[in-house]
C-alpha cells in the first residue's frame, strides 16, 4: 500500500485565547524559546506553530499535546521519541502561514517560503544553486517569474535537506528543478520531492525519505480547526472536507 | 618589514561584525539593537533562505567568496559566532 504524507497548512495570525491555548501545550523549552524572540510577531507565530503541530501530532497518535517530547538530530531535525518514535514530523513557517507535515515510518520533510521583497534571485541562485538552475531562474521572463522559480527551487532543497536530517549548505548545489527524486550529498540518499499548493506569493514543497511514491493529503486549516476541542474536525478532514466542528 | 599580504587574508573581523549588525537591522527591523551577543535563529528569527541573502550580500558589499560547504546551524547561533565563521571562511575576490 502507497504510503502517505499528510500536510496541513493554517494562517500563524491568532486571536489571545487561541494563542493562550496553544501557549499552554508547549513544553518549558519552547516557551523560552518564545518568550527569546524579538517581536510580538516572531514570538507568536512560534507559539502558534509549535502548538499547531502538537496538536496536529498529538491526535494522529492519540495523546495529548503536552505528553509529545522531541529529540533534536545532529543537524536539528527533531524527531519524536518514545513509543510515539515512528511517526516522522516536520514544521515550518514563513510570512503568515505555518505548515506541518506527519508521516508514519519514512522521514518527512516541508518547507514554506514566502516570496520576500528584495533582490533579484539570479545572482543567488549562479552563486548557490546548480548551474542549470541558475538558467532555469535567469530564463524567467520578469522578476517576478525569477523569484518564484528561484523560491520554489529553494523550498525543494529546503525540504529535501529536512527529510534528510543533513546540513543545508553542502546539498545547496544538488539539483531539484527536474527530477522529484533527489540525491542528498550529506547524508546521501535518495528522497522524492513534491511542489504543494500555496497561496500566491508563497511557495511550498514536501519531501520523503526514499524514492517510492507516495499520495499526499492537503487540506488547509484555520487555527480554530486545529484547535478544536474535541478533535471531530481533524479526523473528518481525513475522509470528508465539509465537516465542521 | 615585511609588507601584510592582502590577497588571501580574510576581512578584519571588526569590519565582519560591523557589516553584518548593518545587514541584520536593515533587513529583520529588530526591536532592539543587534550586538555580538544577538542570537540570529533564537532572537531575530533568521530563516536559512534570510541567512543566505545576508551572507551574499556580505559577499557583495565586502568583495569576499565565503565558503559556505562547512557553515552549520551551530557556527551561527550569534552575531559573534558567525563573524569567527566568516573570518576563518572567505577570501576576497
Amino acid at each position: 500500500m502507497q504510503d502517505t504524507v499528510c500536510v496541513r497548512v493554517l494562517a500563524a495570525g491568532a486571536s489571545p485565547a487561541e494563542l493562550a491555548r496553544c501557549r499552554a501545550v508547549l513544553d518549558p523549552a519552547e516557551r523560552s524559546r518564545a518568550a527569546a524572540l524579538g517581536t510580538a510577531g516572531l514570538r507568536d507565530r512560534f507559539t502558534v506553530a509549535h502548538g499547531a503541530l502538537r496538536v496536529l501530532a498529538g491526535r494522529a497518535v492519540g495523546v495529548p499535546p503536552s505528553a509529545l517530547a522531541w529529540r533534536p538530530g545532529r543537524h536539528g531535525r527533531p524527531a519524536l521519541t518514545g513509543p510515539h518514535a515512528g511517526l516522522h514530523t516536520s514544521l515550518s513557517y514563513s510570512g503568515d502561514l505555518v505548515a506541518v507535515a506527519l508521516s508514519r515510518g519514512r522521514p518527512v520533510g516541508v518547507d514554506i517560503q514566502h516570496l520576500p521583497p528584495g533582490r533579484d534571485p539570479v545572482s543567488l541562485a549562479e552563486r548557490f544553486f546548480h548551474p542549470q538552475e541558475a538558467r532555469h531562474v535567469a530564463a524567467g521572463l520578469d522578476a517576478g517569474q525569477r523569484a518564484d522559480r528561484c523560491l520554489r527551487l529553494w523550498v525543494r532543497k529546503e525540504a529535501a535537506v529536512k527529510s534528510a536530517g543533513g546540513r543545508l549548505w553542502p546539498n545547496l548545489a544538488v539539483p531539484v528543478h527536474a527530477d522529484d527524486v533527489v540525491a542528498c550529498v550529506e547524508p546521501a540518499g535518495p528522497h522524492r520531492l513534491a511542489d504543494v499548493a500555496t497561496p500566491s506569493g508563497y511557495r511550498m514543497a514536501v519531501a520523503l525519505a526514499g524514492d517510492a511514491p507516495y499520495a499526499i493529503e492537503f487540506y488547509p486549516l484555520t487555527l480554530a480547526d486545529v484547535l478544536c476541542s474535541d478533535g471531530s474536525m481533524l479526523a473528518h478532514t481525513i475522509d470528508s472536507r465539509g465537516h465542521r466542528c | 618589514m615585511l609588507e601584510h599580504d592582502t590577497s588571501t587574508a580574510s576581512p578584519p573581523r571588526e569590519a565582519i561584525v560591523r557589516s553584518l549588525t548593518a545587514l541584520l537591522e536593515r533587513m529583520l527591523r529588530p526591536a532592539t539593537p543587534v550586538t555580538e551577543r544577538t542570537q540570529l535563529m533564537d532572537e531575530l528569527g533568521l530563516s536559512s533562505s534570510l541567512a543566505l541573502e545576508v551572507l551574499l550580500e556580505l559577499e557583495d558589499e565586502l568583495e569576499i567568496q565565503i565558503d559556505v560547504e562547512d557553515l552549520d546551524e551551530d557556527r551561527m547561533t550569534t552575531l559573534g559566532d558567525l563573524a569567527d565563521y566568516l573570518a576563518a571562511n572567505s577570501t576576497p575576490r
